[in-house]
């Protein structure tokens, strides 16, 4: 029996609308609408079951055939032109601290790092299993990484969304471009999306079936996903709340679950301190403010790839696919019955809410690598909404996704790689060195440590140490250029971006030499291979 | 509405109209700025404000009516419900309902459905049949509801009656509660507020809690409240003694009581429901039914206006004027949807650039206490649903208006004539509804292309979201079914909130970035150093109160770093600015210290236009170098170099004014937006980095002049080009232009003054700073020139006064000589001794 907000005298009931008025005058009943749940999670009637447990089989059957389907095609896609590219600069800290000794390990976390020791310590691992560090041995793990997310994320959309949900969640995480960069770089981001994953869908399946097998799971892979990146705060911070208020979980796992967080956010904390005491480089904020475009970026994480700057339609597209499916499941009664949906909000909201408000108030850190944790449930709240919407809206949101991970698919696999191609430009200049002869890194290039990786393997051992400069007009002042000047030595530089060649000539001649070759290697960050020889 | 609720609301209306005061007036001054957008937009700002004056007088003291004593004993009541094809069931309902009315009665069912060609007449004879009541079906007559009233009244002989539509289910009680007030032998009717069948959330705000909670019981304090049409209780006496219900408009009820008190009548209202019946559950329906009352409305403002209604008194005059001209003030919100729309799209602007905090702050002023006494009368809910319908309504109003302007009483009765609210069966789209969706999608196209489209005003794209937002809900409104209409208003509804939030986050992380780069220059060693002299290098140069600066280029007088400055040129002048150019490239790339030590002595102020290129020998441009530059200087390539600038600056100490990438609006610097790969974009952040490098050295003393090419005779830039490349009002100090008589044919001939600089004097004041002349020249060797001099120092000031600096082009071009000779050189010089071009020299301290 309910009252009428503002006419308390209105009964919302059979009986009638008047209090007190016999029902054969007033019979108009007022109906409150009600939820319907979706078809397909009608259980069969009994005395049907024989036939209904056929009809699963079958039903099981093909879903399983199409997530065999969807992991192939994630395996493929993420092994596609694996070593193509040259490492990117990140992928060269990693190479630089999963190398040598574990002292020099502890110098890079220090130094150059915001990150957790895990994912290094596994890549050193790795590294030594395989006797090689090569771009492709280094980044063979994080394909595999990412297969296994694709994976999670099915079970995790299962449960959350039933079986159309969890393949539509696989497939669009086969092909979302954000997924498919980290999944061929060598770094912690989709070690870290996989752990959250597990976790959450080990949790809810945990809670569900009250299985303290599952709630162990989620417990290991929540401290595992802490120890390789910070962010996975911003998603074990919901699940454990939402986790503390699941109805049917025993107090013990409860606890153990804040504390499997807790105990190594804790034992982290003197280590992140010290990362964040040294800041970030100041050249971050040219990049990784919140500006317009990172704005729309970190609200299309999933569909963020190495897109070409100027599709901003795909990227609006993809901002707009994520608003609408986290707004409609978070808001519309027709999803109030999924379960774990506010968790699901939550893990993919917060993230990007946390990393626009710290772009807000002025830190450079705008960048979807950190809201990439949001992803996989993201992908599941897309599923979702696509499993259990209105058929014209679901194919709509599908569509626009489809879209923008195509965009960024296609973009993320250009032909001239993701990365400026260092490897590239150091192969010629060694296959044209002179002994003494020096190289020089000129621009962003002068922080990247792809030069060093190259020089290291590619350059004569005793002549790979290679100076760098944020510009040319500097070189006359750094001393190993004035040593390699007096000398009378050939100079290389690698420039990022290409030099001007007025520039270059008018520098050279400064220093008393000029360009005898130059070449340019196209890519998603241009660079330049300079060759100079004294002037006679 | 009494108690707490009540102060509280009209507290929150002065306050508004305090807000809403000072607001209008900020945006007055700035009219004259902005374009034709801007005056459009005032203008409807300005009619709400009146509205909202208007409505603080009328309705300011409510009137609580206490219960009515009991019905007298021995009155008769006849209760009229008027049917024409209502489903039979719910006829059915009403009646049966009707019937349980506790008090003695007889209810008549006045049966239409016959006149207006409905099919289910009969079923309505034979239902009265059943039920026992009597059913008075017509054949003949006008049509409408009023001429069915009519067509009863000879048939009945009730004292009292009471009509209630054939959708409403009256109360039990309904006699009691509308009868008791009939003791006043004045009173021509009771009534009551209506109630409705609805959803939890009253999404299309049938509920109208702002009508019947304030407007109503405020009319009634002045005895104007006038009858709803349902749930209604006439005096048949008083009904009679005008001739019966009103048939020339469709509103009878509205019509009727207007008559009545025009009759010297009196009315009351009750504030409690005596009936719920149903209401359009769809916006098109909404959409029609509000057209048809807004039509008659304003036929009755229109062709029987209130004000010169006799027998009325001052204020119900004014209530009536209020009630049937409000659909004039509702139509204006049209332009408040199309606005955001014509800006983004068109570039147009609404405020002027560098005001966004001011706007905000005075419009929150203004709006807040809006808010606020709206939801102290009828709580947020309804108040945010008040404002939907309002914005949803305002094209139907503008239609409605057409329609009455050609709706004479006497031509269009009939055609008008018909047409009541769909009870079951509602139509889901209509034309009238066309024009909303319209607007719906542009705005959030819109709102998609002003994320990625630098220089539109942040205020603009937020009242875009607003306003995509509130449409969302009548917009989702299409018949297609609970579950539908809310995933339809949430995808609508989501974006635009979320595109608000972006933008406004993203304004704050500049804003963020802005003030923690200058703490961290304020707390950097090389400020540190330079505590003992004081933290940064002092003020820089500001605009005179009176006159104008005047300055020169002259590289003669300028001199080379070793012989600077020789003002043999211009004896007895007192020169305010001192011009040099230098090129990031080439010799004279560094800070030419002995020169500025020189304007120092002269106590005059260096400005050094700062050019990143290498300039060529002999040519006046070279745009093809450099390729990518901005791009770098953003990029923080040429930091080293900057700081070295700045430090420089910095130890110079005195005011010094620096005047980088002149001329970006042209196509012939390596670093003008456009051209060479060079981004507006690129443009704006490469301006700020560098300015951020000289504020982190605390080289305040450095005033930036922003300086544009005026195109003599030519169109100017416009203001909504300068925006995506302006680096903002926080990075400029002076916006200066350069501007040449060349004298050549192909030049458009010999130029005045003001053709060579009064348009981009228009558009360039719109940027609220000091205006500097900073390149002026005058082609030499014409009869002509002499006299363009001495226009130019004396006369023009005077028509261009926001000028305040002019620096003189006394040079020979690559292209043309502008070195002044003779008359012409006597007229700089005698015009430069004159008090108005020696002005002191006026500092300006630049906020940290």
């Amino acid at each position: 029996m309910q009252r009428h907000p503002t006419f308390p005298n209105l009964l919302f009931a059979g009986e009638g609308v008047w209090p007190g008025v016999p029902h054969r005058v007033n019979p108009i009943v007022i109906r409150i609408p009600t939820y319907a749940p979706p078809r397909s999670r009608v259980l069969p009637a009994e005395g049907l079951l024989p036939r209904a447990d056929a009809v699963a089989s079958a039903t099981r059957e093909r879903a399983g055939l199409l997530l065999g389907l969807v992991l192939v095609l994630a395996a493929a896609l993420f092994s596609l032109r694996l070593g193509h590219s040259s490492l990117f600069i990140d992928e060269v800290f990693s190479w630089n601290a999963s190398r040598g000794d574990l002292s020099r390990l502890a110098d890079s976390l220090r130094y150059s790092e915001v990150t957790p020791p895990l994912y290094y310590l596994l890549l050193y691992g790795w590294l030594h299993i395989a006797g090689s560090d090569s771009e492709i041995v280094m980044r063979v793990p994080s394909v595999l990484a990412g297969v296994g997310v694709v994976a999670s994320i099915y079970w995790l959309g299962l449960l959350v969304a039933g079986r159309r949900g969890g393949l539509i969640a696989a497939g669009l995480a086969a092909i979302s471009p954000l997924l498919m960069v980290y999944a061929q770089q060598a770094r912690a981001y989709v070690w870290v999306m996989l752990a959250l994953t597990l976790a959450v869908a080990a949790a809810i399946q945990g809670s569900r079936d009250r299985s303290s097998r599952y709630l162990l799971l989620a417990a290991v892979a929540a401290a595992v996903g802490i120890l390789l990146h910070y962010t996975a705060i911003f998603v074990l911070a919901p699940l454990a709340i939402w986790l503390w208020r699941a109805p049917g979980v025993h107090l013990r796992w409860r606890i153990g679950f804040v504390l499997a967080v807790a105990l190594p956010f804790v034992a982290l904390a003197p280590l992140l301190t010290e990362q964040l005491s040294r800041g970030h480089h100041d050249i971050a904020e040219s990049y990784a403010a919140l500006s317009p475009l990172n704005a729309l970026r970190i609200a299309g994480t999933p569909f963020d790839g190495r897109m070409l700057e100027g599709i901003v339609l795909a990227r609006e597209l993809g901002a707009l696919v994520v608003i609408e499916a986290l707004a409609l499941l978070a808001l519309a009664d027709r999803f109030r019955r999924l379960p774990a949906r506010w968790l699901i909000v939550a893990c993919g909201a917060i993230p990007l809410v946390a990393v626009a408000l710290a772009g807000a108030i002025g830190q450079p850190t705008a960048l979807t690598r950190y809201t990439a944790v949001a992803a996989p449930f993201i992908l599941v709240a897309i599923a979702a909404v696509a499993a259990h919407a209105n058929r014209v809206f679901a194919a709509v949101l599908v569509t626009c996704a489809l879209i923008a991970s195509g965009a960024g698919v296609v973009s993320s696999h250009k032909r001239d790689g993701l990365y400026p191609d260092t490897r590239a430009a150091v192969s010629i200049a060694a296959e044209h060195w002179q002994h003494g002869d020096r190289l020089v890194g000129i621009g962003l290039l002068g922080f990247d440590g792809a030069l060093s990786y190259y020089g290291d393997k590619l350059l004569p051992r005793g002549q790979n140490a290679i100076p760098a400069l944020r510009t040319l007009d500097g070189a006359a002042e750094a001393p190993p250029i004035v040593d390699a000047v007096l000398e009378g030595r050939r100079l290389w530089f690698i420039s990022d971006p290409p030099v001007d060649s007025a520039n270059l000539s008018k520098s050279l001649e400064e220093l008393g030499y000029r360009a005898t070759a130059t070449q340019e290697f196209p890519g998603s960050g241009r660079i330049e291979l300079i060759r100079a020889e004294p002037l006679r | 509405m009494r108690g707490w609720r009540l102060y509280g609301a009209r507290a929150a209306a002065l306050a508004a109209l305090c807000g809403g005061a000072v607001y209008l007036t900020w945006r007055f001054g700035q009219l004259s700025e902005l374009g034709v957008l801007a005056t459009i937009f005032f203008i409807a700002e300005l009619v709400n404000y009146l509205a909202l004056l208007e409505g603080v007088v009328l309705f300011w003291r409510p009137r609580n009516r206490l219960l009515a004593p009991p019905p007298p004993d021995g009155t008769t009541l006849d209760v009229l419900v008027p049917v024409c094809g209502e489903d039979v069931d719910m006829i059915e309902a009403t009646v049966r309902a009707a019937l349980a009315i506790d008090y003695p009665h007889e209810t008549i069912v006045l049966n239409d459905g016959h006149l207006a060609g409905k099919d289910n007449w009969w079923d309505v004879e034979l239902l009265c049949e059943r039920l026992g009541v009597r059913c008075l079906t017509r054949t003949v007559g006008n049509r409408g509801k009023a001429g069915n009233l009519n067509a009863a009244l000879p048939l009945t002989s009730g004292e009292f009656i009471v009509v209630l539509d054939a959708d409403h289910i009256a109360r039990p009680d309904l006699a009691q509660l509308l009868l008791g007030h009939f003791d006043d032998p004045r009173l021509a009717f009771v009534t009551s507020q209506q109630c409705f069948q609805l959803d939890r959330h009253d999404l299309l705000g049938h509920q109208q809690a702002f009508f019947y909670r304030l407007i109503q019981p405020a009319k009634d304090r002045d005895n104007a409240a006038f009858s709803c049409g349902n749930g209604v209780a006439y005096r048949r006496v008083a009904i009679e003694s005008i001739g019966g219900f009103s048939e020339w408009n469709l509103v009878e009820d509205l019509t009727t009581s207007y008559e009545l008190h025009a009759r010297g009548w009196h009315s009351a209202y009750v504030a409690i429901p005596v009936s719920v019946g149903t209401a359009p559950s769809t916006a098109a329906e909404l959409a029609s039914q509000r057209l048809r009352w807004a039509t008659d409305s304003l036929r009755l403002f229109f062709w029987d206006n209130p004000l010169f209604k006799k027998g009325l008194t001052l204020r119900q005059k004014l209530h009536y004027a209020h009630t049937t001209g409000w659909y004039l003030v509702g139509a204006i919100d049209v332009i408040y949807l199309i606005s955001p729309i014509v800006a983004i799209l068109t570039g147009a602007r609404l405020i002027a650039p560098g005001s966004e905090w001011t706007y905000a702050g005075l419009i929150g002023l203004y709006l807040l206490p809006i808010a606020l006494m709206l939801t102290a009368y009828v709580g947020w809910r309804g108040a945010a649903r008040s404002a939907q319908l309002q914005l949803f309504l305002a094209p139907v109003f503008a239609v409605a208006i057409v329609r009455a302007l050609f709706a004479h009483p006497r031509r269009m009765t009939r055609r008008l004539q018909g047409g009541v609210t769909a009870k079951r069966s509602q139509r889901k789209v209509s034309w009238l509804t066309t024009f909303h969706h319209t607007v719906l999608a542009l705005l959030l196209v819109s709102v998609g292309i002003a994320i990625m489209r630098p220089g539109v005003t942040l205020a603009v794209v937020l009242w875009a979201c607003v306003l995509a937002t509130a449409l969302a809900t009548p917009g989702s409104m299409l018949g297609l079914g609970r579950d539908m209409s809310q995933t339809l208003r949430i995808a609508i509804s989501a974006p635009a909130v979320a595109a608000a939030l972006l933008v406004a986050l993203t304004v704050w992380s500049a804003y963020s970035i802005d003030s923690r780069s200058s703490q961290a220059a304020a707390a950097a060693p090389a400020a540190a150093e330079a505590t003992a002299a004081g933290k940064t290098a002092g003020p820089t140069l500001g605009p005179p109160k009176r006159g104008v600066y005047l300055g020169t280029y002259n590289p003669t007088v300028a001199g080379s770093p070793r012989k600077p400055l020789s003002l043999i040129r211009y004896p007895g002048s007192r020169m305010a600015i001192f011009h040099r150019f230098q090129a990031w490239w080439g010799r004279d790339r560094f800070m030419a210290k002995e020169w500025m030590a020189a304007v120092k002595r002269r106590r005059a102020v260096p400005m050094i236009t700062w050019e990143p290129w290498r300039k060529p020998v002999g040519e006046a441009s070279s745009p093809n170098q450099r390729r990518g530059l901005l791009r770098q200087i953003a990029n923080g390539r040429y930091d080293l170099f900057v700081r070295r600038w700045a430090r420089d600056a910095k130890a110079y100490g005195k005011p010094m004014l620096l005047r980088f990438m002149h001329e970006m609006n042209g196509r012939w610097y390596p670093w003008a937006v456009g051209i060479n790969g060079n981004t507006p974009a690129a443009y704006k952040a490469a301006w700020r980095r560098v300015w951020m490098i000289f504020r982190r050295e605390g080289a305040t003393n450095v005033g930036w002049v922003f300086s544009v090419e005026s195109f003599a005779g030519g169109p100017p830039t416009t203001r909504s080009q300068y925006d995506a490349y302006y680096p903002g009002a926080r990075y400029v100090d002076w916006v200066g232009m350069s501007g040449f008589n060349w004298g050549f044919k192909s030049f458009g001939g010999w130029l005045s003054f003001d053709r060579v600089f009064g348009r981009a004097y228009d558009v360039v004041k719109t940027f609220n700073k000091p205006i500097m002349l900073g390149e002026v020249g005058v082609a030499a060797g014409d009869p002509r020139t002499a006299g363009w001099v001495r226009d130019a120092l004396r006369s023009a000031p005077k028509r261009f006064p926001r000028i305040k600096a002019m620096v003189w082009y006394d040079w020979r071009h690559p292209q043309r000589d502008f070195r002044l000779h003779g008359k012409a050189l006597r007229e700089l010089r005698t015009a430069s001794r004159a008090a108005e071009l020696r002005p002191a020299v006026r500092l300006m301290v630049r906020r940290r």
